[in-house]
């Protein structure tokens, strides 16, 4: 399966969003996720289950002026 | 005149120094310079993650009780920068958004009209919209009318610490503007601080130059005292300078 992940096309196994956020070996505290320009909230990640072609951002706050 | 807070939407601050979580050595500092400087508002950015390198999350070193502002760097026109806002928003940061709209990667300079549009849509969506832009008297009215809350000039290049270059052109911004104007980029120095809220600035917004210093504890103490010092100035009416002297002591009963 196809998605794009922060700009980039990847093809991996089908997922939800929590298991693609756990093999990123990413923190969940502060990771903010947006797919196909909506917000997810972290409640909803295990329930949404990725689509070809879905474009997902994985995004935090960082230092910024 | 009193001192009083300052409101921005629903929000009531007392101090005017607010400060930025950019370029810090470790974000473990940034705790003790809100402390010390008693800053209640401080900006952080939204990126995309890093998923090769383990990142922290910035929030964790922010105390409860300092305002978030998050701003909209990266926004290169008013769509992304109204994303962004929405994002930050959603994630859980509030309601305030300082939009940045930059596309000159030079000099840094804010993209005024780009900026106007996303306050127009940003402000009816709710959001304490703090526009970030080049001290500009019709568009800062255009801001307000779009209900920016404030307006934020720039007193010279971001992360310049060229100081208050722009300092007549704000000077008009204070002088017929009803919202609040916040000198943001360019402050690299206490004494510039104070000398903007002694021209009346509400506040200002400084982070690289108390971020970059050796100590950044200190530097926030030293803009903090430098803001308190020139709000307090301003609101007690500053002599004005003349050509020729003006005695301090009386002229006459000399001693010879």
């Amino acid at each position: 399966m196809d998605i794009i992940v922060n700009g980039k096309r990847e093809t991996g196994p089908p997922c939800s969003i929590a298991e693609l956020v756990a093999r990123k070996g990413l923190l969940t505290d502060g990771l903010v996720v947006e797919l196909n320009h909506l917000i997810v909230k972290h409640e909803q990640w295990q329930a949404i289950r990725l689509k070809e072609n879905d474009a997902i951002e994985l995004l935090s706050f960082v230092g910024g002026g | 005149m009193e001192n009083g807070p300052l409101q921005l939407g629903h929000v009531t601050f007392t101090n005017r120094l607010f400060t930025g979580t950019g370029k810090f050595a470790a974000n473990t500092l940034i705790p003790g310079m809100l402390k010390a400087s008693g800053s209640e508002m401080i900006t952080v950015a939204l990126r995309r993650i890093d998923t090769t390198a383990r990142s922290e999350n910035i929030l964790d070193y922010i105390p409860r009780g300092v305002t978030l502002l998050p701003n909209t760097s990266g926004a290169r026109n008013a769509e992304q920068a109204v994303r962004i806002a929405r994002i930050a928003r959603e994630a859980g940061c509030g309601d305030f958004i300082k939009i940045e709209v930059i596309t000159d990667m030079k000099y840094l300079m804010p993209d005024n009209i780009e900026t106007l549009k996303a306050t127009e849509i940003l402000a009816r969506e709710g959001f304490i919209v703090l526009p970030y832009v080049l001290p500009d008297l019709p568009l800062a009215k255009r801001l307000e009318s779009a209900g920016a809350a404030a307006v934020m000039p720039l007193g010279a290049p971001i992360g310049s610490n060229r100081g208050l270059e722009t300092m007549s052109l704000i000077a008009i911004l204070i002088e017929n503007c009803r919202v609040p104007v916040i000198v943001d980029a360019g402050i690299g120095r206490p004494s510039q601080a104070a000398a903007a809220m002694e021209m009346g600035a509400d506040a200002v917004l400084v982070n690289t130059a108390i971020a970059t210093a050796s100590d950044p504890e200190a530097m926030g103490r030293a803009f903090d005292l430098a803001v308190k010092a020139g709000r307090i100035a301003f609101l007690a009416e500053l002599a004005e300078p003349s050509a020729g002297a003006s005695a301090s002591s009386p002229l006459t009963g000399f001693l010879h």
